[in-house]
């Protein structure tokens, strides 16, 4: 049998909190995302662009949608014979009964049965919850040119943002020489993505010793990180460059999604070289009706749109009907919007139905949510749904986690 | 979920719209920004349950098995049963003057022989339909029929080839006529038929001996009485595609929303190949109304009444009205274009002006530099 030169493990359990009504019954990388996509397409279609066919998906969280989505991964092309995807969700042992996963480096140790059964030569850890095209064959070529035991993947980010990131300083070359969680007077802004590269013996000797601490979180960031730069170990930083956002709010989600409206998109949707692959809904191509107007918008397969469209992401099987306007808005599958409606900078969850006259009128930094299956009626609607305020300069949720603290 | 019924779907008949491509068979035409004309036979087998599928391949195969390939998007592609490829058999296409379907049909009774207890349903591929098999099945099982013949009653008269079937009041078919014209309310074979595997083999060998060249229905026709042949009217939205007029026609019905959702329903889904291409995007200036528009498309210009394939580009101030444009064309800047069918990856140069005829729409066709 040919050998797994690299597996990824990633981490999809997170329950995205602060999503609060969108991640109600679903975890957070199953959230729907620009038209037609989950969050976790981008981090599949990564690695399929990236020729890894090897994929572990840790899974915790609200797993049932997530896992109904991934299926055999077939969707993105990562149900090969000798590779494939592997759902794997926290399973009972004999080393302990408290199965679940206490942090990101503990979901990974519970993992290393499987790990074994690969036997690949490195491993690369990932979060299901980020919006990124990377190619992580560079990645593992810089591991390889560095000799690196370990490489972590990094992004620059504004240093008056640093603080909010863990941070890595850097000598010569790129070899990680200190990393500080979330410092108060950041050295550099090479902030951590939370993304590794670890030749697999150096993942399994250190996730065992940590295992064995009371002391640990368990987390890759706060203990396995500065454990190995102690002793010692080759840890390098690789430089990412590009459009990288860990949705974690709602204003955050409600950004990246606006993000795709842009002329020139930070993140390129329709790049046959790197396309993004999702599951497939087998819908018709969606239907503008004679009096509706299209602007500056995206919209997915099988919707209908006969009112004014203006700045808003639409997704499969909506329907706007006549006489209403929606702006600055995203409309999450099987949304219905009745005659005389008006949706203004708000969210609606899958298979909401406004009725005919409602107003909804949110404001950037007060978005308004709405979860699933929500009615929202027409004369009173302002007093229902979830108003949320403003939640800019928030940190973002902890890289990575598999469990939210 | 077994049904007992496989499907033999033919897809050698004639290519009627040969100004449009000369190499395409019928069965791979586009429609309706997405699909091509072999979905709708092959969605609508697999939506009854029929889970063994035979094709039988025109001469020019290529763009057929690159559509269905493993038949995994139907759900075809299985370990037991699915989709089975059945060719044409060179040597006769080259020595044999290709007439009729017999011949066809009689080198390939070995795909309806190894489940002769079966019903057969036979299909052609030039009709976009969503016809619900398990209701024919039904009304098939009720007559105690040993041939249950489709039909759609015809709102308008056409020009065209066609068969006409004539039914006494309880469904029994007494007459099955070839015409040139097709009048409002005759009642239209759809080139769909549920029959009996073993009564099918029967008569293909019988024909054969006779004379291989051809045509099932004309076998059926001069045998009306014979077997117990039945009617079945499809009440849904049908349209034989048999000329490029009908084709465009096809296309712009589905831009009347009460036969978009007859033909694309959540309960009988219409399957095509998968392309993961990106939501259709429309720019700041964009200005689209009463059209299709598939994914992948980004569009600057204006966009009426018509049709747009996926990953179609409308340029800045290009003007797109009537016209069906198949996925990776890119309209140029400033072009207009009215009542036009254009073939896919082609290139609308920037400000080209480029008008159909009401009547006969103008078609750019590969490799047109237009």
């Amino acid at each position: 049998m040919r050998k797994i030169e690299c597996l990824a493990m990633i981490l999809a359990g997170g329950k995205g909190s602060r999503l609060g009504v969108l991640t109600k019954n679903v975890a957070k990388p199953a959230v729907l995302f620009g038209a037609k996509y989950r969050i976790i397409d981008f981090t599949l279609s990564n690695c399929r662009n990236s020729g890894i066919d090897t994929v572990g998906i840790l899974t915790q969280y609200q797993p049932l949608e997530l896992n109904w989505y991934i299926g055999n991964g077939s969707s993105w092309d990562l149900d090969s014979d000798h590779g494939g995807t592997f759902v794997l969700p926290p399973y009972m042992n004999d080393k302990d009964s408290s199965n679940w996963y206490q942090g990101t480096a503990d979901a990974i140790y519970q993992n290393l049965n499987f790990m074994d059964m690969i036997d690949p030569e490195y491993v690369l850890i990932l979060s299901g919850d980020h919006i990124y095209s990377m190619d992580y064959g560079t990645m593992l070529a810089f591991h390889k040119k560095h000799k690196a035991k370990v490489t972590v993947s990094t992004l620059r980010v504004p240093m008056t943002d640093a603080s909010r990131f863990g941070i890595m300083n850097t000598g010569d070359n790129m070899r990680i020489v200190e990393f500080e969680e979330k410092p108060a007077h950041p050295k550099s802004n090479l902030a951590s993505m939370g993304i590794y590269i670890f030749d697999k013996e150096t993942l399994k000797k250190y996730l065992i010793e940590d295992a064995a601490r009371t002391d640990s979180d368990h987390d890759f960031g706060k203990n396995i990180i500065p454990r190995l730069l102690q002793d010692r170990v080759p840890v390098y930083a690789y430089p990412f460059e590009g459009y990288w956002k860990d949705v974690g709010t709602f204003e955050s989600l409600w950004q990246a999604n606006m993000d795709l409206l842009a002329d020139n998109p930070p993140i390129r949707l329709n790049d046959p070289k790197w396309r993004i692959y999702s599951g497939s809904q087998s819908l018709p191509p969606h239907y503008i009706g004679p009096n509706a107007s299209m602007v500056s918008s995206l919209a997915g397969e099988g919707s209908v749109i006969l009112g004014k469209v203006l700045h808003s992401v639409i997704f499969y099987n909506v329907v706007v009907e006549e006489d209403t306007q929606i702006i600055d808005s995203v409309l999450m599958p099987g949304t219905v919007v009745e005659r005389g409606a008006v949706v203004d900078h708000a969210i609606l969850g899958e298979r909401c139905r406004v009725q005919a006259g409602c107003e909804i009128h949110g404001q950037s930094g007060a978005i308004r949510v709405y979860g699933n299956d929500d009615i929202i009626p027409g004369p009173n609607a302002n007093t229902l749904g979830h108003s949320v305020p403003p939640v800019k300069g928030k940190e973002e949720e902890k890289k990575g986690a598999v469990v939210n603290g | 979920m077994d049904n007992n019924i496989i499907g033999l779907i033919n897809l050698q008949g004639p290519n009627y719209m040969a100004e449009l491509s000369e190499a395409r068979p019928m069965a791979s035409e586009p429609f309706a920004g997405k699909f091509r004309l072999i979905d709708f036979a092959l969605s609508t087998m697999v939506n009854a349950g029929v889970d063994t599928v035979g094709l039988l391949l025109p001469f020019h195969s290529r763009s057929v098995l690159d559509h269905v390939r493993s038949g995994k998007e139907w759900n075809l592609a299985r370990k037991q049963h699915g989709l089975f490829y059945l060719p044409i058999d060179e040597a006769d296409e080259i020595t044999q003057p290709r007439r009729g379907d017999i011949r066809t049909y009689y080198k390939n009774l070995r795909f309806v022989e190894r489940e002769l207890n079966h019903y057969l349903l036979l299909s052609g591929c030039d009709v976009v339909h969503n016809i619900d098999y398990n209701q024919v099945l039904h009304s098939h099982r009720s007559h105690n029929a040993d041939i249950t013949l489709i039909y759609k009653v015809m709102d308008e008269d056409s020009v065209g080839e066609g068969y006409i079937v004539t039914t006494n009041d309880s469904g029994h078919v007494t007459g099955f006529t070839k015409t040139q014209s097709i009048k409002k309310g005759d009642k239209l074979y759809l080139g769909t038929a549920l029959m009996d595997g073993s009564l099918f083999v029967a008569m293909v060998r019988r024909a054969y001996a006779q004379d291989p060249n051809q045509y099932l229905s004309d076998v059926l026709a001069r045998n009306i009485g014979h077997p117990r042949i039945y009617g079945y009217e499809y009440k849904g939205y049908a349209k034989r595609i048999h000329s490029l007029k009908s084709y465009y026609d096809a296309n712009m019905d589905m831009l009347n929303l009460d036969n978009w959702k007859a033909v694309y329903r959540q309960d009988r889904k219409i399957y095509t190949k998968v392309k993961d291409e990106a939501p259709a995007k429309y720019m700041a200036d964009a200005r689209v109304s009463n059209s299709l528009i598939g994914d992948g498309c980004i569009i600057e210009g204006t966009v009426e009444n018509s049709i747009l394939f996926r990953r179609v580009r409308v340029g800045r101030n290009a003007v797109v009205k009537n016209s069906i444009i198949m996925q990776n064309t890119v309209i140029g800047e400033e072009a207009r274009v009215d009542r036009v069918v254009c073939d896919k990856n082609q290139e609308i140069q920037p400000e080209a002006f480029l008008t159909g005829r009401k009547d006969k729409p103008l078609c750019i066709v590969k490799y047109d530099v237009v």
